[in-house]
C-alpha cells in the first residue's frame, strides 16, 4: 500500500539506462559502469557524475547523439546501455 | 637552426589545424611521430626576429594516456623539445577546451591559450571576459580567428613573450600575470590536496613535474604508474581518479560563471541540418547520394582532365622519342625510357586529377563537419562486420581507385579498422579493373557481356563483407572501439584548408610515382627485355617468360594456365589494365581495341584453349589478385609495415586463386568441359 503514498515526482524518479531515454529528454548521468579507459575517456568529455545530458538523436539499438556540456556527441549502443542516468 | 619550438595542442575540430596552417602555410613537413601512426606536422616560420619551429599536436580533449594521441602529446610536451605551447581553443565551446588547458597547466610549461573562432562568438553574440580569463588562468589568453588570420602576429608574440620569460632567471611569466600569487591554476579540495603532497613526498627528490606527477599517480595513469612504480595503497582508496576529474570539471563550471557572461543565440544551422542528415533512413540515403555524387565527380570530371593529360604524356613520349633518335641513341634505350619509364610513370600520373578532385570532395565533407554524422549514420550497418560507421568511405572510394581509398584510411580511428580497411579495399573493382572486363567479357559473352562484367562488381563487394564478417568472428578482442566521436558545428569550409589537405595528398601521390613506380616500371621493363641470352625484343624468351611459364603451373588449376596470361598478370602489378596492353603484345595483336583486333585475339585464345569460363576465371583473378604497385606502396606507407603489404599481397593472392579455381572446377563439371 505504501507505495501510492509515493508523490508523482518520486514515482518519476527512477534510474534508467541512456539507450532507454526517449528523444528530446534531458537526463542526470548517475553512474558509467564501463571499463575503465571508456569511463575515464568520457568522464575527460565531462560526463560526471550529476552532469544533465539530452538525447538529440537516437537509433538502431541505442546508437545516440546526445548534448554534453554544449558539445555534441555519437555514442555506440555499446556505451549507452552502460551509463545509468536519473530522469529527475 | 631554429631559436625555439613552439607546439599547437587543442580539442579536435577547435580550428588548431586552420591556424598552425595559417602559420605555415602549404610549407610543412608531414611525418609520424615515431612509433605510431599519428600523423605530425611540422613547419619552420619566422617572426619577430626568431627563426620558430612549429609542431601541431595531435587533436585531444585530455592528456591521460590511453589513446596514442594524447601519448604522443603529452610525451612532447615533457620533453626538451618544446619551449613553449599554445592551447588553442575553441571560443564558441569555451566549456569544452578548459579541461584540456587545466590539464595542460599542471604540466608547467610555458603556455599560451588561443582563442578562436572569435567571429562564431561575436555571431552568436556570446558575450566572454577575456581579461578575468586571463586572470584565473594566468597565462596570456589571446583572441584569434584562424579561418581570416587574424591575430596571428600578437599570439606569436606573446608566445615568444613566454619563452623569454620562462627562461629569464628572476621571475616566473605566471607572477606578472595572475592576479594573485596563487601557486597553482586548479587547487583540488583539501583532501586530493593532502594526498598529492604526500604522493609527492614519495617520489624521488629530483622529480620533474613533481605535482603533475603526483596527480597523474592518482589518477591511475597507466603510463605514470609504470614510469614511477611506488606503492601508493597507504594513501589512495580508489576513488582520486573520479574525484580529480570532477573537481576540474567543477572549476570549470565556477571558470565559466565567471567568463561566460551572455549567449544570445544556440547553433540552430547544426540543429537544423543535424535533424535531417541524422535521421534513421533518410541519413542513409542522403549519404550514399553524397557519395554517388563525389564518386559522378571525381571520374566523369576526372576521367576527362586525365584524358587530356594522357595527351600531354603521348605527346611528350613522342618528342622525347624522337629526341633519342635524332640524338642516335640505341633502340633499347629509347624503349627503356619511352616504353618503360614513362609510359609506367605516366600511366600513374594520369589518376591524378582524380586524385585532386576526390581529395577536395573529401576535405570539403570533412572539413564542413559533415564526416563526423557518417559514423553515426553508418553505425549499425558497419557494426554488423565489425568495422566503425566512418570505415564505409574508404570502402566506397575503391570503387574509384584503390591508392586514394587507402590514403583515406587514415581517418579512421583504431589501427585495427585501418589495417581491415587496407586489407578489403583491393576487393573492390577499381576504374583500372574495368578494361578488363570490357575487353574479355566483350569477346566471349556477346549478349551477356555487361552482366558479366557487372557481376565483378557484385562479387567484389559481396565478397570484401564476407571477409570483413569472417574477421569480426575470428577476433577475440572486439568491441574495444565502440563508437564515441564529437558531432562538431557545421560551418563553411575553409578554402586555405582544403588546399592544403588536397596539396598533401598530390604531393605525397607525385612523389610515389616519382620513386617507387619510377623504380617498378624499370624493373618490369628489364623482366620484359632481357633473357638468358641478353637484350631482346621477343618477349617469348624474356626472364618474363620463364617467370610466367612458372607461374602459369600453379594457375592451370584456376584455368589460367597458360605462360602469356602470367606475364600479363605479372605485368598487371604495375598497373591493372596493363593486363590488357600485355596480353595483346604477347598475343601479337596490334589494335586491340578495334573490332578486328577483338576478333583475331579472340580467335588466337580459342586456338589454345582458353574458352569462356577461362575468360570468366581471369577476369575474376584479376578483380581479387595483389594490387598493382601504386595501390601496395600506399599500403606500405600507411601501414608502415613492408610485413603487413606482402601479408595483404598474399593474401589476396590466395583469394584470387582460390575463388577462380573453385570457379573453374564446379565450371568444368557443369558445363562438362
Amino acid at each position: 500500500m505504501f507505495i501510492l503514498n509515493l508523490t508523482r515526482k518520486e514515482l518519476m524518479h527512477v534510474t534508467q539506462t541512456l539507450n532507454t531515454v526517449p528523444i528530446g529528454q534531458s537526463v542526470k548521468v548517475s553512474s558509467l559502469n564501463l571499463d575503465q579507459a571508456t569511463a575515464l575517456r568520457l568522464q575527460a568529455l565531462g560526463m560526471t557524475t550529476g552532469t544533465r545530458t539530452e538525447v538529440l538523436g537516437k537509433k538502431g539499438k541505442g546508437t545516440m547523439i546526445i548534448d554534453l556540456r554544449g558539445t555534441r556527441f555519437a555514442l555506440g549502443p555499446s556505451i549507452t546501455e552502460r551509463i545509468e542516468v536519473d530522469n529527475g | 637552426m631554429a631559436d625555439l619550438t613552439i607546439g599547437f595542442i587543442g580539442n579536435p575540430n577547435c580550428g588548431k589545424t586552420t591556424l598552425f596552417n595559417a602559420y605555415t602555410g602549404a610549407n610543412l613537413k608531414v611525418a609520424n611521430w615515431p612509433g605510431v601512426t599519428v600523423e605530425r606536422m611540422e613547419g619552420a616560420i619566422s617572426s619577430h626576429g626568431k627563426n620558430i619551429r612549429v609542431v601541431d599536436l595531435p587533436g585531444t580533449y585530455s592528456l591521460n594516456s590511453f589513446t596514442m594521441e594524447e601519448q604522443v602529446s603529452r610525451q612532447f610536451i615533457i620533453s626538451d623539445q618544446v619551449d613553449v605551447i599554445v592551447d588553442v581553443a575553441d571560443a564558441s565551446s569555451l566549456e569544452r577546451s578548459l579541461y584540456l588547458s587545466l590539464q595542460l597547466s599542471e604540466m608547467e610549461k610555458p603556455m599560451v591559450l588561443a582563442l578562436n573562432m572569435m567571429d562564431v562568438v561575436e555571431k552568436r553574440g556570446i558575450d566572454l571576459d577575456l581579461h578575468r580569463l586571463q586572470e584565473i588562468m594566468g597565462i596570456p589568453v589571446i583572441p584569434v580567428i584562424a579561418r581570416k588570420k587574424r591575430g596571428l602576429k600578437t599570439l606569436m608574440h606573446a608566445a615568444l613573450h613566454q619563452d623569454e620569460d620562462s627562461k629569464a632567471e628572476n621571475h616566473k611569466p605566471r607572477d606578472i600575470y595572475s592576479e594573485t600569487s596563487k601557486p597553482h591554476v586548479m587547487v583540488y579540495s583539501d583532501d586530493i590536496e593532502e594526498k598529492i603532497r604526500a604522493v609527492e613526498a614519495l617520489l624521488p627528490k629530483d622529480t620533474p613535474r613533481k605535482r603533475w606527477v603526483a596527480i597523474s599517480l592518482l589518477a591511475q595513469d597507466p603510463e605514470m604508474l609504470k614510469a614511477y612504480p611506488i606503492d601508493l595503497s597507504a594513501i589512495t582508496d580508489g576513488t582520486e581518479a573520479n574525484a580529480i576529474i570532477n573537481q576540474k570539471y567543477d572549476m570549470i563550471h565556477e571558470v565559466m560563471k565567471e567568463v561566460m557572461l551572455g549567449k544570445e543565440k544556440s547553433d540552430t544551422l547544426t540543429e537544423k541540418i543535424d535533424s535531417v542528415v541524422t535521421r534513421p533512413f533518410w541519413g542513409v540515403l542522403i549519404f550514399l547520394l553524397m557519395m554517388a555524387a563525389v564518386f559522378a565527380l571525381t571520374f566523369n570530371l576526372g576521367d576527362w582532365l586525365s584524358g587530356y593529360l594522357e595527351m600531354g604524356i603521348d605527346w611528350l613520349t613522342g618528342l622525347i622519342g624522337a629526341g633519342l633518335e635524332s640524338m642516335n641513341a640505341s633502340g633499347w634505350l629509347i624503349n627503356l625510357i619511352c616504353d618503360g619509364v614513362i609510359s609506367g610513370v605516366g600511366g600513374i600520373l594520369t589518376f591524378l586529377p582524380n586524385i585532386a578532385i576526390l581529395f577536395t570532395a573529401m576535405a570539403f565533407l570533412e572539413d564542413s563537419g559533415y564526416m563526423a554524422r557518417v559514423a553515426y549514420v553508418m553505425n549499425e550497418i558497419m557494426e554488423k562486420i565489425g568495422l566503425s560507421g566512418r570505415a564505409f568511405i574508404p570502402m566506397v572510394l575503391g570503387f574509384g581507385c584503390t591508392v586514394p581509398a587507402i590514403m583515406a584510411s587514415r581517418a579512421l580511428e583504431s589501427e585495427r579498422d585501418r589495417k581491415r580497411v587496407m586489407l578489403l579495399t583491393p576487393f573492390m573493382s577499381c576504374s583500372a579493373k574495368l578494361p578488363i572486363y570490357i575487353l574479355f567479357s566483350g569477346m566471349f559473352f556477346a549478349h551477356y557481356a555487361m552482366w558479366a562484367a557487372y557481376s565483378m562488381y557484385i562479387i567484389g563487394i559481396l565478397l570484401a563483407l564476407l571477409l570483413a564478417f569472417i574477421l569480426h568472428k575470428m577476433d577475440k578482442n572486439e568491441n574495444q572501439y565502440p563508437l564515441l566521436i564529437e558531432l562538431p558545428a557545421y560551418k563553411a569550409p575553409s578554402a586555405y584548408t582544403v588546399l592544403v589537405y588536397v596539396w598533401e595528398k598530390v604531393k605525397d601521390f607525385l612523389t610515389k610515382a616519382g620513386t617507387t613506380i619510377f623504380a617498378a616500371s624499370i624493373l618490369l621493363w628489364l623482366f620484359m627485355h632481357f633473357g638468358l641470352s641478353g637484350y631482346t625484343e621477343d618477349v617469348a624468351v624474356s626472364f618474363a617468360a620463364i617467370l610466367g611459364r612458372g607461374l602459369a603451373v600453379i594457375l592451370i588449376p584456376c584455368g589460367l594456365g597458360f605462360w602469356q596470361i602470367a606475364v600479363a598478370l605479372i605485368a598487371g602489378l604495375s598497373a591493372k589494365e596493363v593486363v590488357v596492353s600485355s596480353i595483346a603484345v604477347l598475343f601479337g595483336i596490334s589494335n586491340v581495341n578495334s573490332f578486328g583486333g577483338m576478333q583475331l585475339l579472340h580467335t588466337k585464345l580459342l586456338a589454345v584453349g582458353f574458352g569462356g569460363l577461362n575468360a570468366y576465371c581471369l577476369m575474376l583473378f584479376c578483380l581479387l589478385y595483389i594490387p598493382c604497385v601504386a595501390a601496395l606502396s600506399t599500403i606500405r606507407k600507411e601501414s608502415h609495415s613492408t610485413g603487413y603489404m606482402l601479408k595483404v599481397a598474399g593474401f589476396q593472392f590466395a583469394v584470387a586463386w582460390v575463388v577462380s579455381t573453385v570457379v573453374f572446377q564446379i565450371g568444368r563439371l557443369v558445363f562438362h568441359l
